[in-house]
């Protein structure tokens, strides 16, 4: 490697605080070499954001920044002057922000805000024009003279990120500090953006710094990696040491922690800290093999049933209204005792169901059975026994907690209504449900504000356990949190399914962790049911190119350098104008003309349990061929040549038609 | 408790002597009166007389002392101010709440709200001073009706931020929960929706006690408020306008200083509350780096005794 382009020596960042000074950076040293990706990982509060930002000086105020040594190619960060700083931010290296909503200007135009960053750093008007398309174009953004012309709100999460990139490059610099870019999007564009970056660099030889809390994208696009923790680097080295071969504890465990979708998780009981044995239910869980309950297990009555359920949302005012399809003809069953995981994309309508099972919220058309009776005419005292059956887990612990409530109060909320038990036997229950969630009991009188985000999650859990339901609704119940967190989390939720016989039925984006949860899975995208399946066949052998493409998105940790193929182009279509027919066939590699007229009906194979909205399945020979390509592009090719993954699209499209 | 007197005591120093002044006006408005060296409301023999030992702030053109006036006058108007925006509060968060909660998409909730914003457009259409003044020429200059006109102009404000503040809360998750939970939707609003949306209210009902403390001094100043001879500052000041030129200036520039003081020390308490409570509801904005607030269930912990 030659002289490496940034040199951070001893860096430290510290803030004041009413406590004495806090140093959420202490003292970390590393060095970025031209034309490398590296990864830099680490959970909420490990330091991470505040590292990158040094790299350009970027403190926010009050805190305050001290390295022994940061240098740039062969300038000394540490001593230049704001002014000097200020030309090389931008021109020789630049930074983006995880949400590309808030980091664009948002009244001004895309080509504007380039337009403005090239005449910051002295580009002359004649050329201007020509370096903004040049940079919209260098980012995959179709259409550049359109995008210039476009407000940040007109662009959709992904095009946003991409002109986020396309303005962080206009001035061409030699080092990119991305932090969390993918986060925000979902999993079949975050594919895309990761294939944008490896190409970047390729052709650009830039170097990149990429803070991110993913392993799988660590492993699957950076060569080296640096593992934070709580302010320090615990680790670090080439991509294949450190996820082959973890050395520190804290990696191993982050490692172990994220959900696989082709194994099952090691259990993060492996390294459990926790003081004292296991409890007698947890060496139950570490028994029992998590596997799907086979048909006689599972009574097969039905806890909800829903038919031609179709929900829709007016938008806009009257003489211009618009729909909003975040629903249409979902028939579905629910049965007793199963845990049922429905994953999708933003806009795909899964958290609208969850709510519409909840009671939340009400159908436009169609109707809900929960047991016998129809949730529409539940009344009275009928309302209130369905309101303690069914429970729900939302997806943000910071919002779905009162902050003026103690955690005791919240859960004798739920315990009053529905007279659960003796106002005198009350602490003992609270007690009791905290303890289910595994959190101690002094946290009774603590405020919201005063836990993480996993402990306010355990209390949502124990808060909706409170009036003993039979059904445990969960919206996004472990996304807002760290990896490590998550792996707790599920834990929790199968062993409470154990205990308490409940019927779970849990929404997430990652499919991963859905498959680990669920005996039976259903995938949603705009509205509609694509596929579903008992889980394992649902990973082994999705049918649906959309379900297909879905679990081939994610980066995986265990495959380094596999770049995740492209199976699905571009982004899902807004909900309010849904396209015709099969409203995939807009990004299938499968579609043909039948598809954009006709609504495919719900195929059924395996005896009805596993079902499909499909014309065109996706055969055995696509899966094998996009095996082997995927692969391929990885392995047999230096780093730096990995092929674009266009291509690998292009193969599936010939693979499907001919 | 404690944490409530934190609000007050933990802030800038300006709003430390803003508290300062507001609690003295408070209290002169309980005591003023007796604290008077003459009656406000009787003339002395002294007439247009300048500030000195007998008169330490001067008379008026009646012949009434400055002082007693100024210091009488804060039962007059800041009890007109505090009383009628604590009725405007009441009332107008009450109104913000009915027209600001969706009581779940309900629709006979749609629709009320649809009038009492109306009717809250309907009021605000008309300038504030302009209502207040008609609104006293109908029913007759007493403190009761000043009372409550200053109370109807000032609502519609507290009832548009309550509606604001309500709307944003709703769609916090916690009261979906307590939704699924199957607390009833006037539950809601009272136990969750109402405690969290007030905030940003009670920090500009302080400042509205400043605009209600000039407006009564206004009202009065045109001869349209609480009816001479009660001592107010709005009168006196008009008393003594026509002297400034002749160089009787205390008559009208003192009890100036003093309303223009407390209407100045209210916004800025009202100014510091608003501070005050968004830092605490931040929960200090740095609590996001410290390590301790996740370390606790982290894998830390595991890693300790692996």
């Amino acid at each position: 490697m030659s002289e490496p382009l940034l040199q951070v020596g001893n860096l430290r960042v510290s803030f004041p605080s009413s406590g004495g000074p806090m140093t959420p950076v202490r003292g970390i040293s590393f060095e970025l070499g031209r034309g490398e990706i590296v990864g830099l990982v680490g959970e909420s509060g490990s330091g991470k954001t505040l590292t990158g930002r040094s790299c350009l000086r970027l403190v926010p105020k009050p805190g305050a920044m001290e390295a022994d040594r940061l240098t740039f190619e062969d300038i000394d960060l540490l001593q230049t002057s704001q002014s000097t700083l200020r030309h090389l931010r931008g021109r020789r290296m630049a930074m983006i922000a995880q949400d590309p909503l808030t980091s664009l200007h948002p009244s001004l135009r895309i080509g504007t805000q380039i337009d403005n960053a090239l005449a910051d750093h002295g580009v002359p008007r004649a050329h201007r024009r020509d370096r903004i398309l040049e940079s919209l174009d260098s980012v995959g953004l179709p259409d550049p003279d359109r995008q210039a012309h476009s407000y940040s709100h007109q662009l959709s999460g992904g095009m946003r990120q991409r002109a986020m990139i396309a303005l962080a490059l206009s001035n061409g610099p030699s080092l990119l500090i991305a932090d969390e870019p993918t986060t925000a999007l979902d999993a079949t564009v975050q594919a895309q953006l990761l294939g944008l970056l490896v190409e970047l660099r390729n052709h650009r030889q830039m170097t990149v710094l990429l803070i991110t809390h993913n392993l799988g994208i660590i492993a699957s696009i950076c060569d080296r990696v640096l593992v934070m923790r709580a302010g320090e680097i615990v680790e670090s080295g080439t991509t294949t040491d450190v996820v082959r071969d973890p050395q520190h504890d804290y990696t191993k465990a982050l490692l172990a922690a994220v959900p696989r979708l082709d194994q099952p998780r090691m259990l993060p009981h492996t390294v459990d800290g926790r003081k004292g044995p296991p409890t007698v239910v947890e060496q139950q869980t570490l028994s029992v093999p998590s596997t799907a309950p086979t048909e006689e297990d599972t009574q097969r009555t039905p806890v909800f049933d829903l038919a031609g359920v179709t929900r829709h949302f007016p938008l806009g005012p009257l003489w211009r209204r618009e729909i909003v399809h975040a629903l249409d003809d979902i028939d579905l069953a629910v049965y007793q005792g199963e845990s049922l995981g429905i994953v999708g994309e933003s806009g795909s309508g899964k958290s609208t169901l969850v709510r519409l099972l909840a009671l939340l919220d009400q159908p436009t058309r169609g109707t809900i059975k929960f047991q016998t009776s129809e949730l529409a005419h539940l009344r009275g005292a009928d309302l209130k026994r369905f309101r303690s059956r069914v429970q729900i887990v939302f997806q943000d612990p910071y919002s779905s907690l009162d902050p003026r409530y103690t955690v005791a109060r919240s859960i004798q909320e739920a315990l009053r209504a529905h007279r659960v038990c003796d106002p005198s036997e009350e602490r003992g229950r609270i007690r009791e449900l905290l303890e289910q969630v595994r959190l101690s009991p002094q946290f009774a009188s603590r405020y919201p504000s005063e836990l993480s985000g996993g402990q306010r999650q355990r209390v949502c859990i124990a808060r909706a356990l409170a009036p003993r339901p039979e059904v445990l609704l969960a919206d996004e119940p472990v996304s807002a949190l760290d990896v490590s967190v998550q792996a707790q989390i599920v834990e929790l939720f199968e062993v409470l399914k154990r205990e308490e016989n409940l019927t779970l039925v849990m929404v997430a984006h990652d499919l991963a962790l859905v498959r680990e949860m669920s005996d039976r899975v259903i995938t949603l995208y705009l509205g509609r049911i694509a596929e579903e399946a008992p889980s394992k066949e649902y990973a082994d052998r999705p049918l649906h190119p959309y379900s297909f493409a879905l679990s081939r998105a994610t980066p995986d940790p265990d495959r380094i350098g596999y770049l995740p193929p492209i199976l699905a182009a571009g982004e899902p279509p807004s909900p309010v104008r849904p396209p015709t027919g099969c409203r995939f066939h807009t990004r299938c590699f499968n579609a043909q003309g039948r598809c954009a007229a006709e609504v495919p009906p719900l195929y059924s194979v395996n005896g009805g349990a596993h079902r499909f909205a499909c014309f065109y399945p996706v055969t055995e020979e696509q899966r094998v061929e996009l095996a082997r390509s995927g692969r391929a592009a990885a392995s047999d090719m230096p780093d730096h040549e990995k092929t674009p993954t266009g291509e690998t699209v292009d193969q599936i499209r010939e693979a499907g038609t001919g | 408790m404690m944490r409530h007197l934190q609000l007050l005591t933990r802030q800038r120093p300006r709003v430390i002597v803003a508290e300062l002044v507001v609690l003295a006006a408070v209290v002169l408005a309980v005591i003023g009166g007796w604290l008077a060296p003459y009656d406000p409301e009787q003339p002395t023999i002294d007439v247009l007389a300048g500030p000195s030992r007998t008169h330490l702030l001067g008379t008026d053109a009646s012949g009434i002392d400055v002082l007693s006036v100024v210091v009488a006058a804060f039962r007059v108007d800041v009890l007109i101010a505090v009383v009628s925006i604590g009725i405007s509060l009441i009332a107008g968060v009450g109104l913000g709440a009915l027209s600001g909660y969706s009581f779940n998409r309900s629709r006979s909730a749609g629709m009320s709200s649809t009038i009492i914003l109306r009717a809250l457009d309907l009021v605000q259409s008309i300038p504030v001073f302009i209502l207040a003044l008609a609104l006293v020429g109908m029913a007759g200059q007493s403190v009761r009706n000043v009372v409550i006109a200053v109370a109807f102009v000032n609502l519609p404000v507290f009832a548009r931020l309550t509606r604001s503040a309500i709307q944003g809360i709703e769609h916090r998750e916690f009261v979906s929960a307590s939704r699924a939970i199957g607390i009833r939707e006037f539950g809601i609003l009272r136990s969750h929706v109402m405690p969290n949306s007030l905030d940003s209210t009670i920090a500009y009902a302080s400042i509205a006690v400043g605009g209600a403390i000039l407006l009564t001094a206004g009202l009065s100043f045109l001869g349209a408020g609480v009816k001479p001879p009660t001592p107010e500052w709005g009168a006196e000041i008009a008393s003594g306008s026509g002297y400034i030129i002749t160089g009787e200036w205390w008559i009208s520039v003192i009890p100036g200083i003093v309303l223009s003081t407390v209407v100045l020390s209210f916004a800025l308490l009202g100014d510091g509350i608003r501070v005050a409570l968004q830092r605490a509801h931040r929960g200090g904005e740095l609590a996001e780096y410290e390590p301790s607030t996740f370390i606790e269930e982290s894998i830390e912990e595991r890693i300790g005794s692996a």
